[in-house]
């Protein structure tokens, strides 16, 4: 009997034992609430999130890159203590330029490399997930725009950068001529999509041809330029979108240069006699007039404490186009159709319709009319016109070192020995297999 | 919605739970035979002062019969089988002593047992790693043992950090700032993991416990939470109060801590508070202290005061004007003993201590009950519970735009006005004084052990525990303050709270048994395992209509955030310890885990180890001066877990447009991550001489990480935001320590003792599975032949003198960043001397570190800002600018300075005095002692910075390579008096 009562306690301990492991089985697995795993990305509900995310990265690494942008051309200087920012303000930036370690300055252009990465990904998915249907998907459209715009940026900011995600590198004049190649292949995709409202087909369409304008610019064909920035709808305005409702949306235009953040960076000191510190505006070179399209914000008696940037030695201006963390920033508007317009018209030789084209933006925010110079080299000079209104229009849009850079101005405007555009990141040269250390050859050198 | 993985879970893993049931349960309990028993009540006392001995360890030989003594050095153990007996007794910092005695039946033997000196720790016993107590001349892997109310005699110290400091060798235990209640380093061993926590971990009594300084912006993102006070976070190993600590168990690597499993590569740090013991009288212990805290004048401003600004204010010196006596005041009572067979320990203490530049201060309150309870011969309770409350007001420091002394020292005093006295670029050290920041954390720990001994060969110990921290954070930035630079406009408000939980269970079974050849064997096996979660919310409001009003809903713009992270990890062990005699003596062992934070491909992790100890000493043909000698050898591995979602594909949710919910690239993920193993072969000796008057602790490690975790970074045009968790690298450590400790001199009333704790180490990366373009979590670059956190910077090359109208040269710089050093010590020393005399006790503790540099932030940074001692020294009449002044612009805005931690550092002298009895009797008191003692009172280095320990990130950190805005830690002087009745 007491070998019995043994026994089935024996049993009874090995019937705990894998009661217990069966109840715990599941004991190692657990949850991230926090993200979704690929496979969930591929739901019907979530994809829409995909297309949104492929936009509005791209959107948001806008503000980032323009800083970068202004602070490589004359639009901005660095008035904070960041050594990787003063390089880039000062045009130290090389190829294969040596870092400390991972700062700031690779990450405005890693994020613009990311966002046409997150976007190539986002299309990858609606083709594996939707099939062919994907083609006349609207959400489709919006991931293939987002991969085009980010390289158009990409090819305005950085010199060579790999052609896809991982790709080999390439230049930026390859990478504005598959911006165009994209946009181009884009028009017939979205005129057969979707859209449950044609106002939204439309509003593509209005941004594919903006941007077909601004990359044919780029890439030299100025009759598709002026083509496509014709069939541009006046008031037409496309933005990159920011919001105060987390730091991922934040704008850093603002964010950094604008008095009520941080002061890292501030109009160029070559414009400082030109601004009026008591109404806030810099004024126009021409008339002599404030030029509204250039609010700049100054605390003349120091009574804020926004007197110095934050190295507190230079002269801050607030730059007060972007006002808070939430401003816009435009990506590309009815404005800079104009001027594509009155460039090529220049490029044409046909100055007075380029200067009518000008006029055309001044008018419109009560700037009086440029006239057409009639003393020493006209060309020259509408060109400088063309540039002085390009700077007022698009500043702090991200294009004007790009602007310098295609007239060859870089010196002029700014010193020699000045980099003329910004190189591709370590990061990124280090780890994509088909880059790798010492291969880049850009930036050129002003 | 959310996402699951599911563990796929290998066949056979519970085959160690069923083999260790099968085993308990054919091990059937033994009868016991009726006989007649005695008792044993004794006293133990210190051969020299004739002080009671508590804490000592007594064992009835050759029986399971054992206790310890109380405070007043007494000790009682009932049912001792009559006739001849031999009592045991041992303490750490004594030579044990056998005493035989004869045991009366149904009566009992008074024994009065005095104990000798001696430096030579052969015989402590040790529990923490090794399948149960041992002592240590039978143990092959390095472990060492804090005596921590000895300490507690000779430093005021009121977090745990400063009682480590120079206690064990390999150990490092050093404030790197952030002011009162600020960050410490704490690491064993150096480096073993590019990603990974450095910290060892940390069991309280057998429960694991919570050692972590939160990043909150890491952990929570930037717009929606902060950085509350800057770089360094609180350390939630400062909620401990140091009081209620007997002892401390430092397993220092990898072949000690293997038992442990897949966290215990970094080691384990055990904790073992006071008990009280069955049937001896209460005996309370008072302690009050009080003192200041006053930082060092040493900040880079000193030369302010000759400047004026632009509207004739006079510029500051912070050193006159910010730093302030910080008060201190501490209370402790404590109060232990036994009635029948239980034994208590109640214990309560308060401390405040103010930071000497303020706002800044910490107020502690702990209340700590342990009880444990001999329920029969084979059965005892032990049960703990602790609860402490941590508050915090913290100092805004580190890479913080609103540092106090951040703006205060970067400040240009030509800039100085009246609103902005120190030139403050940033934000006025006004506005920033009107910030709080504060952290109140709320913390249980507690837990039971039960012992069951089922046959005198066979027992059986079960731990279960948990500790549960929930703290509150809150920062208000008032709204008529100017805080654009910290980007905050109208006020803001934080409230956040962390809720952690560890869970522990713990089982433990030991066999005695004997096999052929008169080997002795003792078998272990059991389980552990922990369940841990962490939550992270925070609510922010930004801009307040007005003045006056301070909660997030009254702001105008309000966020949320959250965080969540879970780690499960289940394990068995089983280990056999041999004794050939009582000389040699080996253990092999194996501990088997699984982990959550493993890949769903990778299943269970196994980690071996086997150690040898042969003791040497009584051979004839031993030199008379070697008194002990043990030679000891061990190998094993233990592991590190990846952060519990590593292993993840992701796709993070955000917020895009103006408010529309987008999902983009997040982690790359990888299926195949496991745990980081360490193995480690270590070699040394124990060894006494003169009597035991001089030992000698020596040990010289390697340690090997094959499969480190390498974030590998994906090329940015791929999407993905963050690195590839990758098992593809190797780091080595090589190193030594070594600890010395002299009994130069011992008489009744005047003995002179000296500790030297040495050590040195070697990193070296050695494996990055061909990766190029690493790095760690703070961007520092990470290179195959250089250490882990090793130090690199562009270095200056060349310089052209001005031309043309420019105003200065050109520095050209290396076209790479180029090597400097280490990040850590390659060399420690600490010396420890502790001279009594008469009723007067002298105690100092000495430090040297040598071999780290670092990214100094600070230096280049004033010059930047144009100021510091440094540039305001080379400007010309009237604070013009001069070439030199402007040079060294040019010059430090190009680079970087790098410095070196070099330093000595006086960590603390004390001086006790013993009141005489007859005053302390005359008052109603015991024994009491007054102790005046100062620590962190001074250092000197060559760092061109405030402190060569300033580390800007703080606690669990691989940023030891740079510094910057980080305040020194602070210098405290203590008046305590502690008085046992």
């Amino acid at each position: 009997m007491h070998h019995l009562k043994s026994r089935a306690a024996r049993w009874a301990g090995v019937a705990a034992v894998l009661a217990a492991a069966t109840g715990c089985k599941d004991i190692l697995a657990v949850q991230n609430p926090q993200a979704f795993t690929n496979e969930a990305a591929n739901s019907a509900v979530l994809l829409p999130a995909v297309a949104a995310g492929a936009e509005g990265e791209f959107q948001i690494s806008l503000s980032n890159i323009s800083v970068f942008n202004g602070m490589m051309s004359d639009e901005f200087w660095h008035t904070g203590t960041w050594s990787d920012w003063l390089d880039v303000s000062k045009g130290n930036v090389r190829a294969n330029w040596p870092i400390n370690n991972a700062n700031s300055f690779m990450s405005a252009q890693n994020l613009l490399l990311r966002a046409r990465g997150t976007a190539a990904n986002a299309s990858q998915r609606f083709l594996s997930v939707m099939g062919d249907t994907a083609r006349t998907s609207p959400l489709f459209v919006t991931s293939q725009m987002a991969r085009a715009w980010s390289d158009l940026y990409i090819a305005l900011s950085i010199c060579q950068a790999p052609a896809s995600a991982g790709g080999a590198l390439v230049s930026d004049t390859v990478l504005f001529k598959q911006a165009a190649d994209s946009f181009a292949a884009l028009l017939p995709i979205i005129q057969g999509a979707r859209y449950a409202k044609a106002s939204d087909k439309q509003d593509r369409l209005n941004q594919a041809n903006a941007a077909l304008a601004r990359a044919n610019l780029m890439v030299g064909d100025y009759a598709k330029a002026l083509q496509y920035a014709q069939a541009v709808p006046q008031g037409f305005l496309y933005n990159a979108v920011f919001s105060t409702n987390s730091g991922f949306q934040n704008n850093t235009m603002a964010g950094q240069g604008n008095a009520n953040y941080n002061r890292s960076f501030s109009i160029r000191g070559i414009w400082q006699a030109q601004i009026d510190t008591i109404n806030g505006f810099l004024r126009d070179p021409y008339s002599g007039q404030n030029d509204p399209r250039i609010p700049l914000g100054h605390d003349n008696n120091n009574a804020k404490g926004y007197d110095r940037g934050s190295d507190g030695v230079t002269k801050f201006f607030s730059g007060n186009k972007y006002t808070s963390y939430g401003s816009p920033i435009a990506i590309s508007k009815s404005a800079e159709m104009t001027l594509i317009i009155a460039e090529v018209r220049w490029r044409q030789g046909d100055f007075p319709a380029a200067i009518t084209a000008m006029n055309v933006n001044r008018t419109a925010v009560g700037l009086p009319p440029f006239v057409l110079p009639v003393t020493g080299d006209v060309s020259t000079g509408v060109r400088d016109l063309l540039l002085q209104e390009r700077f007022a229009v698009l500043f702090g849009e991200g294009q004007r070192m790009q602007d310098l850079y295609r007239f060859g101005l870089v010196a002029q405007r700014l010193g020699a020995g000045r980099a003329t555009k910004l190189p591709l990141t370590r990061t990124e040269q280090l780890s994509n297999p088909n880059i790798g250390e010492g291969k880049e050859t850009c930036p050129g050198i002003s | 919605m959310t996402t699951r993985s599911t563990y796929s879970s290998p066949p056979r893993r519970f085959d160690l739970m069923r083999w260790g049931l099968a085993l308990t349960l054919l091990v059937a309990p033994a009868a016991l035979r009726a006989q007649q028993t005695g008792i044993i009540v004794g006293t133990v006392t210190d051969g020299t002062s004739g002080q009671p001995l508590g804490s000592t360890f007594i064992v009835i030989t050759g029986t399971q019969l054992g206790t310890q003594t109380d405070g007043r050095g007494h000790f009682i153990i009932r049912g001792v089988r009559s006739g001849p007996a031999t009592v045991r007794a041992q303490r750490i910092g004594y030579r044990p002593v056998l005493k035989p005695l004869s045991v009366p039946a149904g009566d009992s033997v008074r024994v009065a047992i005095v104990l000798q000196g001696s430096v030579v720790t052969l015989n402590e016993v040790v529990t923490t790693g090794t399948g149960g107590a041992v002592s240590k001349r039978e143990l092959g892997a390095p472990i060492g043992v804090v005596d921590v109310s000895k300490i507690s005699e000779v430093k005021s110290a009121t977090d745990l950090g400063s009682i480590l400091e120079g206690q064990v060798a390999g150990l490092r235990s050093t404030t790197v700032g952030g002011g009162v209640g600020g960050a410490k380093d704490l690491r064993v061993r150096g480096t073993s993991s590019f990603t990974l926590s450095q910290r060892p971990l940390v069991y309280i009594d057998g429960v694991r416990a919570d050692t972590r300084a939160t990043d909150w912006t890491a952990s929570l993102g930037n717009q929606a939470c902060c950085n509350f006070n800057g770089g360094t976070g609180e350390d939630r190993l400062s909620d401990l109060n140091p009081d209620d600590i007997d002892r401390i168990e430092v397993l220092k690597g990898a072949a000690a801590a293997t038992l442990y499993g897949s966290e215990a590569s970094n080691g384990v740090l055990q904790i073992f508070t006071k008990h009280g013991r069955a049937e001896s009288a209460p005996q309370w212990t008072l302690s009050l202290g009080t003192g200041i805290d006053r930082q060092r004048a040493n900040y880079q401003t000193k030369l302010n005061s000759q400047f004026k600004g632009p509207d004739g204010t006079q510029a500051l010196d912070m050193n006159n004007t910010l730093i302030k006596n910080g008060p201190f005041q501490s209370y402790n009572a404590e109060v232990q003993g036994g009635a029948g067979k239980a034994g208590y320990f109640v214990s309560g203490g308060y401390s405040k201590e103010v930071g000497s530049i303020q706002p800044n201060d910490q107020s502690k309150g702990n209340v700590r009950l342990n009880v444990n309870w001999q329920a029969s011969d084979k059965l005892t309770f032990d049960v703990r519970s602790a609860f402490g409350r941590d508050y915090i007001n913290s100092l805004q420091s580190g890479n913080n735009w609103s540092s106090l002394t951040g703006n205060a020292q970067n400040g240009d005093p030509r800039q100085a006005t009246k609103l902005r006295p120190y030139g403050e670029a940033w934000i006025s050290v006004a506005d920033i004084q009107q910030i709080t920041s504060t952290s109140d954390a709320n913390r249980w720990t507690g837990g039971g052990t039960a012992t069951y001994q089922t046959t005198p060969a066979f027992s059986n110990r079960l731990t279960v525990g948990a500790d549960v921290v929930g703290e509150q954070k809150q920062r208000f930035f008032p709204q008529d303050g100017a805080f654009g630079a910290a980007s905050v406009n109208g006020g803001e408000k934080t409230n956040a709270s962390r809720d952690y939980s560890v869970y522990t269970a713990d089982y433990l079974g030991t066999l005695n048994f004997r096999l052929p050849m008169g080997i002795g064997s003792t078998f272990s096996f059991g389980g552990q395992g922990f369940y841990e979660t962490e939550i992270l919310t925070a609510a922010i409001g930004k801009q307040f209509a007005g003045p006056g009003i301070s909660t997030v809903t009254a702001a105008s713009q309000t966020f949320g955030a959250e965080r969540y992270t879970h780690a499960v990890q289940i394990g068995g062990l089983a280990q056999n310890r041999f004794n050939f005699g009582d000389r040699l003596f080996s253990t092999i062992g194996v501990r088997i885990d699984g982990n959550s934070a493993f890949g769903s491909g990778f299943g269970y992790q196994r980690y071996p180890k086997i150690d040898v100890a042969y003791n040497l000493d009584g051979n004839s043909w031993l030199p008379s001066a070697i008194s002990s000698l043990k030679l000891r050898a061990a190998i094993g591995t233990a592991g590190k877990a990846p952060g519990p979602f590593d292993s993840f594909q992701t796709y993070q949710p955000v917020a895009v447009y103006a408010n529309t919910p987008a999902l983009i690239p997040q982690s790359p993920g990888n299926l195949r991550l496991g745990p980081e193993k360490s193995t480690e072969i270590d070699g040394g000796f124990d060894a006494g001489f003169f009597g035991d008057r001089l030992g000698i602790e020596a040990s010289m490690y390697r340690t090997t990480v094959n499969n480190a975790i390498v974030p590998v970074t994906v090329p940015p045009s791929k999407g993905f935001l963050r690195t590839q968790a990758q098992n593809i690298g190797g780091i080595r450590n090589t190193g030594w320590d070594v600890s010395v400790s002299l009994l130069t001199f011992q008489r009744a009333s005047f003995s002179w003792r000296n500790e030297v704790r040495m050590d040195g180490l070697r990193n070296e990366v050695t494996d990055l599975g061909g990766n190029a373009g690493v790095t760690d979590a703070f961007g520092n670059p990470i290179r195959v032949g250089y250490p882990v956190g090793a130090v690199f910077a562009i270095a200056p090359k060349s310089y052209a003198p001005p031309v043309g109208t420019a105003k200065i040269g050109t520095w050209t710089g290396t076209d790479t960043a180029v090597y400097f050093g280490p990040s850590l010590p390659t060399f420690n020393l600490s010396y420890s001397p502790n001279i009594k005399w008469g009723r007067f006790n002298l105690y100092s503790l000495l430090s040297l570190e040598r071999g780290a540099w670092f990214n100094n932030g600070d230096r280049p940074y004033r010059f930047r800002q144009h100021t510091g001692d440094e540039f305001l020294s080379l400007l010309g009449p009237g604070g013009a600018d001069t070439f030199a002044s402007d040079s060294s612009v040019g010059y430090w805005q190009k680079f970087n300075s790098i410095d070196q931690r070099d330093n000595v550092r006086l960590r603390t002298v004390s001086l006790g005095f013993e009141l005489p009895d007859r005053y302390a009797s005359a008052a109603g008191l015991g024994r009491t002692v007054v102790s005046l003692s100062a620590n962190n009172i001074m250092w000197w280095d060559q760092c061109h910075c405030n402190d060569p320990n300033s580390n800007w990130a703080g606690a669990d950190s691989f940023g030891n390579g740079g510094a910057f805005l980080t305040d020194p830690s602070p210098r405290t002087f203590r008046m305590t008096v502690r008085t046992r009745f």
